[in-house]
């Protein structure tokens, strides 16, 4: 089963997700901060991260940054969620390595296309 | 004898009489005259201290008004952030249900769950809506110029649009003329402007046409492309055409009501439009439909980083002839400076421009303009600086200066002694008529 790993630090909006990760077919897993992210990531090995760009202590941006550091986890997709529908943050997002971005409220048919489409550029890539 | 001497005496008391009446009359005078002194001096020396109280008071108020604006915007960006959070967890909840129901066969359910989740839908393009004009308003919508492939832009903009565009069973027609190359723009901003177009012509055509055309040509004003978008669909009168582009206007009362809608969509995309350096205009009937035009110039309009970059639009702060006198206009925004300079040339005016407060009082000295366009929000020098500046100037206070600012501040702008308020974006009619109306009382200024 394909898993997705959501890092959301807004409680309603992780259980939201997760519920409908789960009802679409995929296993979840998550965390609601970004401390200590890289070690738990390296052992749940998730196949696609949705990450919060405006988590409190370490930031997404940040977490971006040191995951395509990580040799291991420098090829896992990584889809940004970002509160405003700010160009800049959607630059800064991509530049810190994120492979694509959705604008909170999440469109979650328009977030399913951007996963499926991620996981099928890495299965055959 | 006697009689002559008598007559000569009476003749010499009726004078002296008389002289007595005037020395009297002079004295009196001359007194009234030393009080009247009296009380100007004391005057003139009251209003020479109400000035500077008046003008401190406006200084604080400037400062006021100023922080004021910031810390409205400030709150604004917070505000709508701390609206979208809750939003989000009821439109997707409601979603959730949407989809138990669903799977349930509750249809009863379903229905009412889709209109929550309508109106949370509707709720949050409000407050994208708000945030983006009050972003624009402020002037902290920064544009991002990137190279696009024209066609590549359209046709993107075309598939996101497939479903608004099935709704209302209108058929869809894109004619793109070739060799539409690349432009250099904010495409972000560019594909809203055609999103929002393209939508609204669906909104408000029910089994109709919907076309886009798109054309690249170079005339007398340079090179452009022409976005044109056109629909068969309820058109509008020439009062609602007048209204269109200001926030919250929709045709009218029932149009929200019938087609939905934030009545703002207009109003950021002809926001979008001037940052842009693009003309967007508007033809309608009603029952037929309605055409509008983006004419977005090929050439990048925004200053550029580096001065040597600057675009040719400064190069003529030097100055153009006009038949009917020269305009100086004071902005800080070149896309601002070009349209004004536009509009006013077209209308006979000589143009001299100038990109702040300082060097709009040099050149005001310079060309001796028969009217000022000032706007407020400058950087260094502000408006309000230089209208205190032109005040203080003997020569210069004649000159009438029309305040042109997105801050409707008529109320400081009066007190400045500006003559007229013109608000951003600029109505062409306004802006002329008022110019109009002030020069003509330029040498009676009180």
């Amino acid at each position: 089963m394909t898993k997705i790993f959501v890092v959301e630090d807004n409680e309603m909006n992780l259980d939201m997700i997760t519920r409908r990760l789960v009802r679409s077919g995929f296993e979840v897993a998550s965390a609601t901060s970004g401390v200590g992210l890289v070690e738990r990531l390296r052992a749940e090995r998730p196949d696609l991260v949705l990450l919060d760009l405006g988590l409190p202590e370490v930031d997404g941006f940040a977490v971006a940054r040191a995951l395509r550091g990580d040799l291991q986890l420098r090829d896992l997709p990584i889809i940004a969620l970002t509160a405003h529908a700010l160009t800049t943050d959607r630059d800064r997002a991509l530049e810190a390595g994120c492979d694509d971005f959705t604008t909170k409220p999440v469109d979650f048919a328009n977030l399913l296309g951007r996963i499926r489409a991620l996981l099928e550029r890495g299965a055959h890539g | 004898m006697s009689d002559d001497a008598e007559v000569l005496r009476r003749a010499l008391e009726r004078e002296r009489g008389a002289r007595k009446q005037a020395e009297a009359l002079l004295e009196q005078k001359s007194r009234e005259v030393y009080l009247k002194n009296e009380e100007l001096t004391a005057l003139a020396g009251r209003l020479e201290q109400l000035v500077r109280e008046r003008t401190r008071e406006l200084a604080i108020a400037r400062d006021e008004a100023v922080a004021a604006s910031r810390s409205k915007s400030h709150f604004v960006a917070n505000m709508s952030h701390e609206l979208r959070t809750p939003l989000n967890a009821i439109l997707g909840y409601s979603e959730i249900l949407e989809e138990d129901a669903l799977a349930a066969s509750r249809h009863d359910q379903v229905a009412d769950l889709r209109r929550i989740n309508g109106a949370g839908k509707h709720l949050l393009a409000l407050i994208n809506d708000i945030l983006d004009l009050s972003k624009i308003e402020a002037g902290q919508m920064e544009l991002f110029y990137e190279t696009v492939d024209t066609e590549q832009l359209v046709r993107g903009v075309c598939n996101t649009l497939e479903a608004v565009l099935e709704k209302n069973q209108n058929r869809f027609v894109l004619q793109l003329s070739p060799g539409l190359g690349v432009i250099r723009t904010d495409a972000t901003k560019l594909r809203q402007t055609l999103f929002n177009l393209l939508s609204n012509a669906a909104k408000f055509t029910q089994g109709g046409v919907v076309e886009l055309r798109v054309e690249r040509k170079v005339d007398s004003l340079g090179e452009h492309v022409l976005f044109v978008v056109s629909d068969t669909g309820v058109g509008m009168t020439p009062a609602q055409v007048a209204e269109l582009f200001k926030p919250f206007k929709q045709g009218d009362a029932s149009t929200a009501r019938k087609f939905g809608g934030t009545g703002l969509g207009l109003a950021i995309t002809d926001r979008f439009c001037q940052m842009l350096g693009a003309a967007l205009t508007v033809e309608s009937t009603l029952g037929a439909g309605s055409v509008f035009t983006v004419r977005l110039p090929v050439q990048e309009q925004r200053r550029a980083a580096a001065p040597i970059a600057r675009p040719p639009l400064d190069d003529e702060a030097a100055g153009s002839e006009g038949a009917l006198g020269t305009v100086l206009v004071v902005d800080d925004d070149a896309v601002m400076r070009d349209v004004l300079r536009r509009v006013l040339e077209s209308e006979g005016f000589g143009v001299v421009t100038a990109t702040d407060g300082e060097q709009g009082i040099e050149r005001a000295r310079e060309v001796r303009p028969i009217a000022i366009t000032l706007d407020v929000l400058m950087p260094r020098v502000d408006g309000w600086s230089m209208m205190s500046a032109l005040q203080a100037d003997a020569e210069l206070c004649k000159i009438p200066v029309l305040v042109v600012s997105v801050l409707d501040q008529r109320g400081i702008g009066a007190a400045l002694g500006a003559r007229a308020f013109v608000p951003k974006p600029i109505d062409r009619q306004h802006l002329i008529s008022a110019l109009r109306e002030h020069i003509g009382t330029a040498g009676a200024a009180p």
